[in-house]
């Protein structure tokens, strides 16, 4: 089924050149990025290729492409604006003579996702949209999107190369750019950090947890000795929902056993193997075992989906939650609504042994932008990129394209990106400022969740969720500063096995584990590996090194 | 009656009327609940604090709904869906229900037609092929997207049919004495019998309308269009919680209210609460069945 | 002759007309997607041009692992549902036909259709609640009873009757409903006659009010045997959980989780057809069986 690429030679050295030229800017970065293990490549001298196309090139005459969108209910506009028309349409219009027309729109992402896959079962493609991981994946089968990679070399700029180049690996399949890569938030938005009620332990007089050992201990007391002192046998440990890994997540207690469930991870031998079957997981899964018995964990979690969980926490019933950065949000200010004197602090993730633990991080890359196969300009996706990186990175206007009057013109761009570390940058950043008392250096972003924290600081419980959130992203700025942070080493795009297998393995999986926490016996976890491997798991294994020696090149 | 039978009837009723009372109660206590929970406080209600009565009495989530200009202009919408849409169902499963209720000595054809419409509900070529065909007649965005498709209710029919056999032969003979053509038999005499079916299938068919909110995602390209209970759906969340992306978490946090998921529920029973016992009226007892024999 | 007599039925034909044309235009001319069960569909090609691979989406579907486990939890749950929910409002709209009193009998109708308006999203949550082992009522209620607590979302054993009985709960009211218009329709002589003969209610009951309502009992009872592979994903996927897989995964939810992985239109189709050709097959029989043997048309 795999066509070979007439110029497949070409394709690596280019895409090596582009490695290359990533690697010498990477200290520039905004935020630190390391590269992911694609860099590296031995041998190859050509020097980082600018592109031989002006990146903001205008269009004369203009012209239209055709898009569809999501508005979700959070984004706001000032009186007499909509999608189609603020600050960034007419940026774009002005700068680059594009105007963008949407056939359709939306306004919660998951109607856009089944609008999206109406759209692309029936080819009825816009010029330019944004997909999902597997529908990239569909779009690519269908032949239905253009190679970007020809456009991306001309057309990119500098700081475009910079910040996207380590990722067009999740965008590349059978070696062709087919999408830019949307590079997310992923820092502070999904890995896991371990939020501890303090008042809690106030109340029954314990330390701050060090270590995994602590938590555990601190699990125990928070079940058994009445830590919100109502003389009711009502609480409990740590918070779980039936699906294990979704919201609240039980993926940070894994990770402190060394475990990284759901993850690609590089073994002793330099291959790459499936994080949900090793060892570490079985040990974790037996502490598990034991806190459910010992009801330290909701007896009933297996039936209980998170808005059911969540009832556990604003009730206050629960002490340990684990989720990521802005869990405060929802459910946490829920609590603190109505229980004021409700604390919580958030924790790295917290070793079982001397080794450090380290977050599990997943791949950045979830959203990519394509287009269609047959547009006459397909180079327009690469220069609203580079137009919206140098707006907001370096030819920065704050006035128009920072939060001003209630509303984020952040949102407005259909073609944007950020890095993995972009609020974890804010936090930190925001953090010095309210050290020092002085916000003159933050960028509007920062300064609203600088003020924000001010006005808790003098006594609106409303925003205490933005003061530990803040704190919560300094917390895992630590962790990203002394590599405690363990990325899913496969970004590639969905392989062949895996579409067809995954959803068996992930209910095989979902099957194991929670009948091993619920009282099964634990030696069926060897069983579950035999399983896994049979049923599509050693394909997947051997499809993942496969790309993985591939982008080793 | 002798005087023991009325006792076991007296002990009958009281049983069943218990029996009725208890199950209805049964039945309503979730409305009353996701009532209650609509005008409690966000706080209140996300601890499952709240059962049947509201906890911190608010309306904010009926403000948070109704100040939307979105929300007003769905319900327009989908006040144009119901009327048209019931109008023009009802008149064509009139149509089709009576022919198709004669014996096949008196219409030809008659199975045939009745498995052609059969085979529609059990057969259908899926999502896609749907979409396109409604797009390539230009439907898409248009109040017609919403009506045309489902215009003919097979299930509807079907039911109908069912009740026109049930209507006594000698109404057609009789018409037909009196030189009245297939339309007139239909329209002077079958309709007006027929007003309790006939008020089912009203009824089934608003809701039906009014709770259909697929098409509406999907035929409709903005917005703007949606009828009510696609406007609405934005406001449920996901279930899916591992697959947000950063906006959308955004999103949650802001929406994410089961205040305003029942506030949501129970705008979408209210109108059949309202509509159903006015309809009611029309289920009455031996509606004139009486006049044949005259 | 025959002509006339085509010329009196064609107002008939006539008035088929309309909903025909309609019926065609957007039901038969989609139905050309059921093609798309038997290819390899291509988005680009269309249904026209992509490649034929005759039952191959089938084989693909009959070979997934858990596969027989799934088909059997779907025909179990469903045809316990189709029992269950003939016989539920059946019994209610007789016992609702001997209330007098028209207000009772009025609110008693209208309340019991409420629970058709709930989405399993909240009464899943619902359910969750009253079903706790620890504090959910039923549960309490049991220990009353001096019985053990049940967890019947956990429990394999139970939950498949979760599922029959929280749905006949949701949708019964419906079928009174239907019932109860049908009732309406019983020649009320039928009955006076009767008491004149001596038949008490119950007798009059059996003779009278069921054979009155028998063409409608029948053809719902025929339809709802289309349904048999419809287990009701909305309820399943809101209650499910995986400590339940082996008794409440059923057909559409195990393809649900297929999709979203890997948006697989020509196995869905595959499936889809799978289970028209299955109703298809049932209606059909029971349709010939009761016009074989009774001479009836059931519609």
């Amino acid at each position: 089924m795999k066509k070979k690429t007439p110029s497949k030679l070409l394709m690596s050295v280019l895409m090596c050149t582009l490695i290359l030229g990533a690697c010498s800017t990477a200290e520039e970065n905004q935020g630190n990025i390391t590269p992911p293990p694609t860099e590296g490549a031995a041998g190859e001298q050509t020097e980082a290729a600018e592109g031989d196309q002006d990146p903001l090139g205008k269009y004369e005459p203009p012209i239209t492409i055709t898009s569809i969108r999501d508005v979700g209910a959070s984004v706001k506009f000032v009186e007499g604006e909509s999608i189609d028309n603020n600050d960034w349409t007419r940026e774009i219009e002005e700068a680059l003579g594009v105007k963008i027309k949407n056939e359709w729109t939306t306004s919660s992402g998951e109607q856009y996702n089944q609008k999206l896959n109406v759209t692309i079962a029936s080819n009825q493609l816009p010029d330019l949209f944004v997909v999902g991981s597997t529908q990239l994946k569909m779009l690519a089968d269908g032949d239905q999107v253009e190679d970007l990679t020809q456009v991306y070399e001309a057309y990119a700029s500098p700081k475009v190369r910079e910040l996207l180049d380590p990722y067009l690996q999740s965008a590349t399949i059978d070696g062709k750019l087919l999408a830019i890569p949307n590079v997310s938030s992923v820092l502070a938005g999904t890995s896991d950090v371990i939020w501890v009620r303090t008042d809690w332990l106030t109340n029954l007089g314990l330390a701050e947890p060090q270590t995994m050992d602590d938590l555990l201990k601190i699990a125990q007391a928070f079940t058994t000795q009445d830590p919100d002192q109502n003389k009711k046998d009502d609480t409990f440990g740590i918070a779980a929902e039936k699906g294990l890994f979704g919201y609240p997540s039980l993926t940070g207690f894994f990770n402190g056993f060394h475990a990284y469930p759901n993850s690609w991870i590089k073994n002793d031998a330099g291959e790459l193997v499936f994080g949900g079957i090793q060892p570490e997981v079985k040990e974790a899964l037996g502490v598990l075992q034991e806190l459910y018995k010992t009801g330290q964990i909701d007896r009933e979690f297996g039936v209980k989906d998170t808005t059911k969980v969540n009832e556990s926490v604003t009730s206050g019933k629960v002490g340990i939650w684990i989720g990521p950065t802005w869990a405060p949000f929802f459910p946490l200010q829920d609590l603190k609504n109505n229980v004021p004197e409700s604390e919580w602090k958030a924790f790295p993730i917290l070793s079982i042994d001397d080794q450090p633990a380290k977050a599990q991080m997943p791949n950045p890359i979830s959203n990519f932008f394509t287009v269609k196969k047959g547009m006459a300009h397909p180079e327009v996706v690469v220069k609203l990129m580079n137009l919206y990186v140098d707006r907001s990175f370096i030819n920065t206007d704050f006035s128009r394209f920072g939060a001003h009057d209630g509303v984020e013109p952040w949102h407005y761009p259909l073609v944007q990106t950020l890095n993995p570390d972009t609020d974890i940058v804010y936090a930190v950043n925001v953090e010095k400022a309210i050290a020092d008392n002085n916000a003159d250096s933050l960028v509007p972003t920062e300064k609203e969740i600088f003020n924000k924290i001010t006005k808790y600081q003098a006594g609106d419980n409303t925003f205490w969720a933005d003061k530990v959130v803040n704190d919560a992203r300094v917390v895992i700025s630590e962790q990203w500063k002394n590599d405690l942070i363990m990325a899913d080493q496969f970004v590639g795009a969905p392989t062949e096995t895996m579409g067809a297998k995954s959803a068996a393995l992930t209910k095989l999986i979902s099957e194991a584990y929670t009948s091993i926490i619920m009282g099964g016996d634990i030696n069926t976890f060897d069983e579950f590996v035999t399983n896994w491997n049979t049923l599509g798991g050693s394909d997947i294994t051997a499809e993942v090194n496969a790309w993985y020696a591939n982008t080793q090149k | 009656m002798a005087s023991r039978s009325s006792k076991s009837r007296m002990v009958f009723n009281v049983v069943n009327y218990l029996f009725l009372m208890l199950m209805a109660i049964l039945c309503v206590l979730p409305l009353i609940n996701v009532l209650a929970t609509s005008l409690s406080s966000s706080s209140a209600a996300t601890a499952g604090q709240v059962t049947f009565w509201p906890v911190e009495f608010t309306l904010k989530s009926y403000e948070f709904m109704l100040n939307k200009p979105e929300f007003l202009r769905s319900v327009w919408i989908t006040v144009q869906r119901v009327v048209l849409g019931t109008v023009v169902s009802m008149g064509l499963t009139l149509l089709i229900a009576f022919p198709l209720s004669k014996t096949s000595s008196r219409f030809r054809f008659r199975t045939l037609y009745v498995w052609l419409f059969v085979f529609t509900i059990l057969f259908n070529g899926g999502l896609v092929p749907w979409y396109l065909t409604i797009r390539n007649l230009g439907l898409l965005d248009s109040i017609w997207a919403l009506v045309l498709p489902g215009a003919v209710p097979v299930f509807n029919v079907i039911l109908l049919i069912n009740f026109f056999r049930g209507l006594p032969r000698e109404l057609d003979e009789a018409a037909l004495i009196d030189g009245a053509g297939h339309w007139g038999t239909l329209w002077r005499i079958y309709v007006p019998l027929s007003l309790p079916a006939m008020a089912t299938l009203v009824l089934l068919t608003v809701v039906g309308h009014w709770n259909s909110w697929f098409d509406g995602l999907i035929l409709m390209n903005s917005p703007t269009n949606y009828p009510l209970s696609t406007y609405l759906q934005t406001v449920i969340v996901s279930q899916n919680l591992t697959t947000l992306t950063a906006d959308q978490m955004k999103d949650l946090a802001e929406l994410s209210n089961r205040t305003v998921q029942s506030a949501q529920i129970f705008l979408a029973a209210l109108p059949i609460l309202l509509l159903y016992p006015f309809l009611q009226k029309y289920f009455v007892k031996g509606l004139t069945l009486g006049a044949v024999k005259g | 002759m025959k002509f006339k007599t085509y010329f009196s039925e064609l107002p008939l034909h006539l008035m088929i007309l309309p909903g025909l044309i309609t019926v065609l235009i957007f039901q038969y001319i989609p139905m050309a997607g059921l093609t798309i069960a038997f290819q390899k569909f291509h988005p680009v090609k269309g249904m026209f041009n992509s490649d034929w691979i005759g039952l191959d989406n089938f084989k693909y579907v009959l070979a997934m692992p858990d596969f027989g486990q799934v088909l059997w939890n779907t025909v179990f749950i469903a045809v316990m549902k189709i029992i269950a929910g003939l016989i539920a409002p059946i019994v209610v709209a007789l016992l609702l036909n001997e209330v007098r009193v028209s207000a009772f009998k009025r609110s008693v109708q209208t309340l019991i259709y409420l629970p058709h308006f709930l989405s399993w999203v909240i009464l899943g949550g619902v359910l969750i609640n009253i079903l706790s082992p620890s504090e959910g009522i039923v549960n309490q209620f049991l220990n009353m009873l001096g019985l053990e607590s049940v967890f019947f979302l956990g429990d394999n054993s139970v939950f498949p009757f979760v599922l029959v009985f929280s749905d006949v709960w949701k949708e019964f009211g419906f079928g009174t409903i239907l019932y109860l218009a049908a009732l309406t329709g019983v020649n009320p002589a039928l009955y006076e006659a009767a008491v004149i003969d001596g038949a008490n209610r119950w007798k009059q009951t059996l003779h009278i009010t069921i054979p009155g309502i028998f063409p409608i009992i029948i053809l719902l009872a025929t339809l709802s045997l289309g349904n048999v592979l419809n287990a009701g994903f909305d309820q399943v996927f809101n209650l499910y959980n995986s400590s339940v897989y082996k008794s409440g995964d059923i057909l559409d939810t195990y393809i649900y989780r297929l999709l979203l992985d890997n948006a697989q239109f020509s196995v869905a189709t595959a499936v889809g057809l799978f289970k028209s050709l299955v109703s298809f097959a049932l209606i059909g029989l029971s349709y010939v069986l009761a016009y074989r043997f009774a001479n009836y048309r059931i519609f």
